[in-house]
């Protein structure tokens, strides 16, 4: 009896095994056959957020549960950082896989994207994807007169709306466009889709972070702005538009669960540029484009891996190529990050040692519309910062006392103009906290300079110990090899790069037309036009 | 001269004897001075040297002690061609020609001498000289290692091997039987078939059709109106029995016999002086139809109609011989002979062969005169002097004569002639499959893709020869399809002048009446070889021998192909070839950008004597609004070539093309060399080094089908084809006018009423843009830099056109920094090289350099480029080029005549 016990004892569990083994071939297969085809890819942008703005940095105040899965389920990357502080540079860097100085008008903000530059959502149609884009694709800017037939970024899917939180938040049904997309693509294409939320992109409802039960003492706030209530109120604000991206965003990865296409997307997570406040965007202090960055690629990437290497979003366009299985790329500064995802490789490679940003002209803020050209290396300890005009007002000029009077700070003052108002223009409008620095500049010198007045040519950062960037290191004699360093480094790569500003013909960028609204500063103030004050100009003797 | 150092010496008689030494010592230095100083004069070309093909040959070879590139050389002579004189050749390896090897002709009624057979490797002597007359001075050249060693047998082979019976010519008589079984429900047999029957119903013209009913304007115009009909009346007939005569042979068919039966013998009573005499094509064409219905039909005709025939193609046959003896030989070019008349001439002798006396010297005269010099207008390297457009006429004589000669001798011209090698890369490279030609050559406007005639010859050519670019490019047309859709404008009765292909869809062979027989005959059993794979292509060609040189962005890739093409001609502008010497076209996606510009109407025509032909027509350079003469004396050369990866460059010397002797046109230009270099994908630098003995006015030239707008104050210039932009920049030390034109200086006129093809008056449209730049004060030398930026759509449009200086006012585009000599007193020098050095060129410099890494060059003064390629460097150089062809011509000295005839 006990050896017939035995014996059944041992068969069930030999039979169990063959069980457990065929349902794992049958699993694995299943993955194996789902992964067979090429991956759908959905590309996920905010618009205006900082790194660490997401609750799983750590940062208090913020609940991005959404893009915590997409963390979780795959990598998140600790130093990610945007090409440009500026929305419009910024997403044609993605686009394009080049930095801002290698796409002429395209690397100024609200300029046109120069149809001559090839973008990966049009490589990836020609290959076989369905690509459409919901919300905000590469904008500010003119394509349509450039050459293009459609926005950079591909079709559009924008005609669903719904009534938003509040009324500052974007009424486009992210998520019903991106239904509407999935379900009009042919049956096994693979597709690309751009979700590019609006938020938390200015203006905000003020007070709707607190109204909706923040505490707003728990708002992060980053060294470079006063913790008062005011700020922390508007940070709660933003907070709260970062949550609402994140919401659309869990949507999709639901519906894609439903639709079983989860375990072949690939989901990539990040923003364009940094937070709207003093010292952020528009800056290349850290801020400005340190952005967050999560993705997940199931049965792929490992679960729950991180990264600290210092990637760049210019490196996602070559990736996305490669995971499509796309070969004979175009020519492009970013490199594929996909070792990085897959074997978790990490530094093998020189150029994982420092990322490059760079800004020209942002809005029109300051007389002749120029911009604040500026260059940055960035490395695991150090940022290096190079202002090439550093008698300009980096955020803007002040406002001299007739432009206040004759904007008086109300409205648009014309068909192609708005006001100069509370001037500082580079730094977005309305802004609850800017208005406040302004106000209490005397209470906060220090990060009121930083912020709003004039910089040095250079500056230096040690950012493990200063990343809200307010203890300029580039006059200190300790550092000064590693400021000779980094500036020799930059200034070699910029030139490698072909970069305008290091090969003597810098002003080029100041030419380039705009076609946001301008402010009747004194000089060129014509809307759309190449400014020929700035161009190259002609028929000088070479030699 | 030597000094001559005087010694003083005391008493008188010593002073004399030492001053006659003195004297003596003097003199001996003197001539000792001279003898050295003419034994180390070297002739200098180009500026010693007036022509490089001149109209009518000059000078003997080989000569000058040259090695002969053939064990068994060709020798030729220039023609005395004053009566109707014979020549006697001797040929031995002992100068003195006492010897018993020596090699003997006489009597020989034309220019040629073909030994026929391997000669010694050493040192040959040869004298030429009219029958019984004196001999010329010796000659001399040399046999080595080198010389192919294969060669055509003597003309007895081919006269032993033409066979009594008939057929002969459209088919042999042996291969008949096979031929039709073989052909039976081929497509091409088909279709001839078809022809044949839609032509059943018709009549013979009568005589008088080869009358032209139109008047002209003046004796050119009638002249030229008489051509066209007496041409017209005769292509009626050749069509009829060249169909009949086909069809027969493909069906047996009884009821096309007596067709051509019946034409045949309708224009063998035709005046054979008369109307269709009037033009050499039409002669030609009446004499072959003849010599098709003899040959076709012998076993069926009567004596009387043998006899009427012969009689009729005797006089025509006759003709054509009498003229060109002494004459065709010796011409560097002969258009109608060439195209179409040889090869009627040859098939004609081979047809009456053995009926008519004469017909023997016929053949070998044909047989002679091809080996000695087919493939004319060839060069050596694959060109054709004339064009694509013109090439086309060529195409049948070029396959036929070579299959004719192998027929009877077993002698493969194709496979021995280097030419057919490189022919299929001229092709391919200045007339890609769906673009636009190369620009250069009459009528080449015409024509927008290579079409049907191209496909048949490249198929044809690749089968024969096994060549697999040929293969390639057959295939790239048939790919490429009948062109686009569009249809010209149509208004009033009247058809605008740009009416394209009107069908889509891929080509077949059977779409090709060219070559439509001679497939049927030599290829139906032949497969096309393998094609070159078209990654290992390089990005630029160059022809010397017809100089052309043609440079690509993506020679595998029409529609996104910047094609930039350049002439600089030995040849000058002859008949067919223009006057076009330095000049340059630019297509994008195989459509014209900046291009030559006007209308061939005819060959007279004052539109195409002063625009289209002239040098005003093309991008080219005018001195004091003179261009360049039309002669073979005008020419130029490529001196210089590079073909790099990222890189293509030319330099073209056209010091000699402004000025003719024989045209009495010397406007005093001394030196013109252009300088093209190609930054891949889209950047063209032209630079002009231009020098004349006077100050002169120098106009700088450029067209194209679509709108320029010039900016003058800037000195730019920009032109949208809503397909393409381009702007572009012109720089010079000079200040410079600008005159911009949207029509002809000499309008085109349909004067001879040409039709298209469906029966419509064609109208030369006047909507091309000409630019003209030139300086507002003389001077005698002058340096132009134009800068092409080529675009691909979708760039801005509205962006202005702007140059980038940096603090070195070196020009920057993009990643290139450029920098070029423009102060005319100083070397000229052009330079590029990329911000990050790893593509480095330059003009002139003695070294180029790339980091640490320094390229020195073997050649002083030569064009160098250095790329960094796969992780190495590549570095190559190019001197200058001289063109073959002068190693043949002695310098022209009259100190040093006896140059011209080494003892």
């Amino acid at each position: 009896m006990k050896n017939r016990y035995r014996y059944i004892s041992l068969v069930s569990a030999i039979f169990i095994c063959i069980v457990i083994s065929v349902s794992f071939k049958e699993h694995n297969k299943h993955n194996e056959r789902k992964t067979g085809k090429r991956p759908n890819i959905l590309f996920v942008i905010a618009d205006d957020q900082s790194f660490p703005y997401a609750s799983i940095y750590g940062t208090t105040g913020v609940q991005t549960p959404a893009f915590d899965e997409v963390a979780r389920n795959g990598m998140l990357f600790y130093n990610a950082f945007a090409a440009a502080p500026q929305c419009s540079p910024s997403r044609a860097a993605i686009l394009t896989g080049k930095n801002i100085w290698q796409l002429e008008e395209a690397g100024t903000h609200s300029s046109y994207f120069p149809k001559k530059f090839n973008v990966f959502t049009d490589l990836l149609e020609n290959s076989g994807y369905s690509i459409g884009f919901t919300g905000k694709p590469w904008a500010p800017g003119d394509w349509k007169d450039a050459g293009w037939k459609r926005n950079p970024v591909g079709p559009e899917f924008n005609e669903k709306k719904l009534a938003p939180p509040t009324k500052d938040i974007s009424n486009i049904d992210y998520f019903g466009n991106f239904v509407d997309f999935f379900n009009q693509k042919k049956g096994n294409e693979p597709f690309f889709f751009w979700y590019g939320a609006h938020e938390p992109h200015r203006r905000y409802t003020k007070g709707s972070g607190e109204k909706t039960g923040k505490n707003i003492m728990k708002s992060l706030v980053p060294g470079f702005l006063p913790a008062d209530t005011v700020v922390r109120s508007d940070i709660a604000d933003y907070d709260l538009e970062i949550e609402w991206f994140d919401q659309q965003l869990g949507r999709m990865i639901d519906f894609l669960r439903q639709k079983g296409e989860l375990e072949n997307t690939i989901i990539v997570v990040t923003s364009d540029n940094g937070m709207p406040f003093p010292s952020a965007k528009a800056n290349l202090m850290e801020y400005g484009s340190h952005v967050p960055l999560a993705i997940c690629w199931p049965g792929k990437i490992q679960k729950g891996s991180t990264c600290n290497d210092l990637v760049s979003l210019i490196d996602l366009a070559p990736t996305f190529l490669q995971v499509a299985g796309i070969h004979n790329l175009p020519v492009m500064t970013g490199k594929s990050l996909y070792d990085i995802l897959l074997a978790n490789k990490k530094k093998t490679e020189p150029h994982r040692s420092y990322v490059l940003t760079g800004r020209e002209r942002h809005s029109d803020s300051r007389p002749d519309d120029l911009g604040y050209p500026s260059r940055a290396i960035r490395t695991d300890d150090f940022l290096f910062i190079l202002n090439l005009k550093p008698d300009r007002w980096p955020a803007g000029n002040p406002p001299s006392d007739s432009e206040k009077i004759a904007s008086n700070g109300k409205g648009n003052s014309g068909k192609n103009f708005k006001s100069v108002g509370i001037g500082y223009n580079d730094i977005d409008d309305p802004s609850p906290t800017k208005e406040f620095m302004l106000k209490n500049k005397d209470q906060f010198p220090g990060l009121f300079s930083e912020g709003f007045e004039k910089r040095p040519a250079e500056q230096l950062f040690d950012i493990k110990r200063d990343a809200a960037c307010t203890h300029n290191l580039a006059g200190n004699p300790e550092y000064a090899s590693i400021k000779k360093d980094l500036k020799e480094r930059l200034k070699k790569l910029l030139t490698q790069q072909g970069d305008p500003r290091m090969l003597g013909y810098g002003d080029i960028f100041e030419s380039y037309p705009r076609f946001g609204l301008m402010r009747k500063w004194p000089g060129f103030k014509e809307r759309g036009k190449y400014n020929p004050e700035y161009e190259p100009k002609g028929m000088k003797e070479i030699k | 001269m030597m000094m001559t150092k005087y010694i003083l010496i005391s008493n008188r008689k010593s002073q004399l004897t030492f001053c006659r030494i003195g004297i003596t010592i003097f003199l001996i230095g003197a001539a000792m001075a001279s003898f050295a100083q003419e034994n180390n004069q070297q002739p200098e070309f180009p500026k010693d040297y007036p022509v490089i093909h001149p109209q009518f040959r000059k000078w003997a070879s080989p000569a000058l002690n040259n090695e002969s590139a053939s064990v068994s050389p060709i020798l030729r002579w220039p023609a005395d061609r004053k009566g109707k004189n014979t020549y006697d050749v001797r040929l031995s390896m002992d100068s003195t020609f006492d010897n018993k090897d020596l090699i003997t002709a006489q009597n020989i009624p034309w220019t040629i001498f073909n030994p026929h057979r391997q000669l010694q490797y050493g040192t040959w002597y040869w004298q030429y000289g009219l029958h019984n007359g004196s001999w010329s001075g010796t000659l001399k050249f040399r046999i080595g290692d080198n010389a192919i060693k294969t060669f055509a047998p003597p003309v007895q082979k081919f006269w032993a091997a033409i066979p009594a019976g008939h057929p002969r010519v459209l088919i042999n008589r042996n291969d008949e039987k096979l031929f039709i079984k073989n052909v039976k429900g081929n497509e091409d047999a088909m279709i001839i078939l078809k022809k044949a029957d839609d032509l059943l119903g018709m009549t013979p013209p009568g005589e008088k059709e080869g009358e032209s009913k139109k008047d002209g304007n003046s004796d050119m115009e009638n002249r030229k109106l008489e051509i066209i009909a007496s041409e017209h009346a005769s292509n009626k007939i050749y069509n009829a029995v060249d169909h009949f005569c086909k069809a027969y042979l493909i069906s047996k068919d009884k009821k096309y016999e007596k067709k051509a039966l019946e034409w045949g013998m309708a224009v063998a009573g035709w005046n054979p002086d008369g109307v269709s005499h009037s033009s050499d094509f039409g002669d030609a064409r009446c004499m072959v139809s003849m010599a098709e219905v003899f040959d076709t039909f012998n076993d069926d005709l009567t004596p009387s109609q043998k006899a009427i025939l012969l009689k009729s193609i005797q006089v025509r046959a006759g003709r054509f011989y009498h003229e060109w003896i002494n004459n065709i030989d010796v011409k560097v070019l002969s258009n109608h002979v060439w195209q179409y008349i040889f090869h009627y001439f040859f098939q004609t002798a081979i047809a009456v062969y053995g009926d008519v006396d004469e017909a023997k010297n016929w053949v070998n005269y044909a047989y002679e005169l091809w080996l000695a010099k087919a493939p004319i207008l060839g060069g050596g390297d694959g060109g054709w002097g004339e064009g694509a457009s013109y090439f086309r006429l060529d195409m049948e004589t070029l396959l036929g004569v070579p299959m004719i000669i192998k027929e009877y001798t077993s002698f493969d011209f194709l496979k021995n002639n280097e030419w057919y090698q490189r022919n299929p890369y001229w092709m391919a490279y200045s007339f890609p499959a769906g673009s636009s030609t190369d620009g250069f050559g009459d009528d080449v406007e015409k024509i927008y893709a290579p079409g049907t005639e191209y496909l048949a010859y490249a198929d044809a050519l690749s089968k024969l020869t096994g060549n697999q670019i040929a293969a390639w490019y057959a295939h790239q047309i048939e790919l490429a399809g009948k062109g686009d859709d569009t249809v010209g404008e149509r208004v009033n009765g009247v058809t605008s002048y740009t009416k394209k292909n009107k069908q889509a869809g891929q080509l077949k062979l059977s779409d090709a009446d060219m070559l439509r027989w001679f497939r049927l005959r030599y290829l139906r059993n032949i497969k096309r070889p393998g094609m070159i794979d078209g990654k290992s292509l390089p990005a630029a060609e160059v022809f010397k021998g017809v100089g052309i040189a043609d440079m690509h962005s993506h020679v595998t890739d029409t529609k996104n192909d910047l094609m930039i093409s350049f002439r600089s001609s030995p040849y000058g502008a002859y008949g067919h070839l223009l006057a076009d010497q330095n000049t340059f076209n630019i297509l994008y996606g195989g459509k014209r950008l900046f291009y030559m510009s006007g209308h061939k109407v005819a060959m007279q025509d004052p539109h195409r004597l002063g625009w289209y032909k002239a040098t005003i027509g093309h991008n080219g350079i005018l001195i004091d609004d003179k261009g360049q003469p039309f002669n073979t004396e005008a020419y130029g050369y490529i001196a210089k070539f590079l073909n790099g990866k990222n890189v293509s460059y030319v330099m073209g010397d056209a010091s000699q093309a402004y000025s003719s002797k024989a045209k009495k046109e010397q406007p005093g230009l001394t030196k013109f060399h252009r300088h093209l270099l190609f930054l891949h994908p889209n950047i063209l630098l032209v630079y002009d080094e231009l020098e004349a003995n006077h100050p002169a006015k120098w106009s700088w030239l450029i067209h194209s089908p679509f709108k320029i707008d010039v900016d003058a104050a800037n000195n730019t210039f920009r032109c949208d084809s809503g397909n393409i932009s381009a702007k572009v920049a012109l720089f010079s030390q000079q200040s410079l006018h600008w005159e911009l034109a949207d029509t002809f200086a000499i309008p085109a006129v349909n004067w001879i009423g040409r039709e298209d093809e469906d029966g419509n008056l064609i109208e030369y449209k006047n909507d091309q843009w000409h630019l003209t730049a030139f300086n507002t004060r003389k001077t005698a030398k002058m340096r132009f830099l134009a800068v092409f930026m080529i675009n691909p759509p979708g760039e801005i449009l509205n962006k202005p056109v702007s140059y980038i200086f940096n603090d070195k006012n070196e020009l920057i585009i993009g990643k290139w920094i450029i920098k070029a000599e423009l102060d005319a007193e100083k070397p000229p020098l052009l330079e590029a090289h990329t911000s990050d050095h790893k593509i480095v060129f330059s003009s002139s410099a003695n070294s180029v350099s790339s980091g640490s890494k320094e390229f020195v060059g073997k050649i002083n003064g030569s064009a160098k480029l250095l790329e960094w390629l796969n992780g190495n460097y590549r570095f190559s150089e190019a001197g200058n080029m001289i063109p073959e062809a002068i190693k043949s011509i002695p310098v022209k000295d009259t100190n040093l005549k006896q140059r011209l005839h080494e003892k």
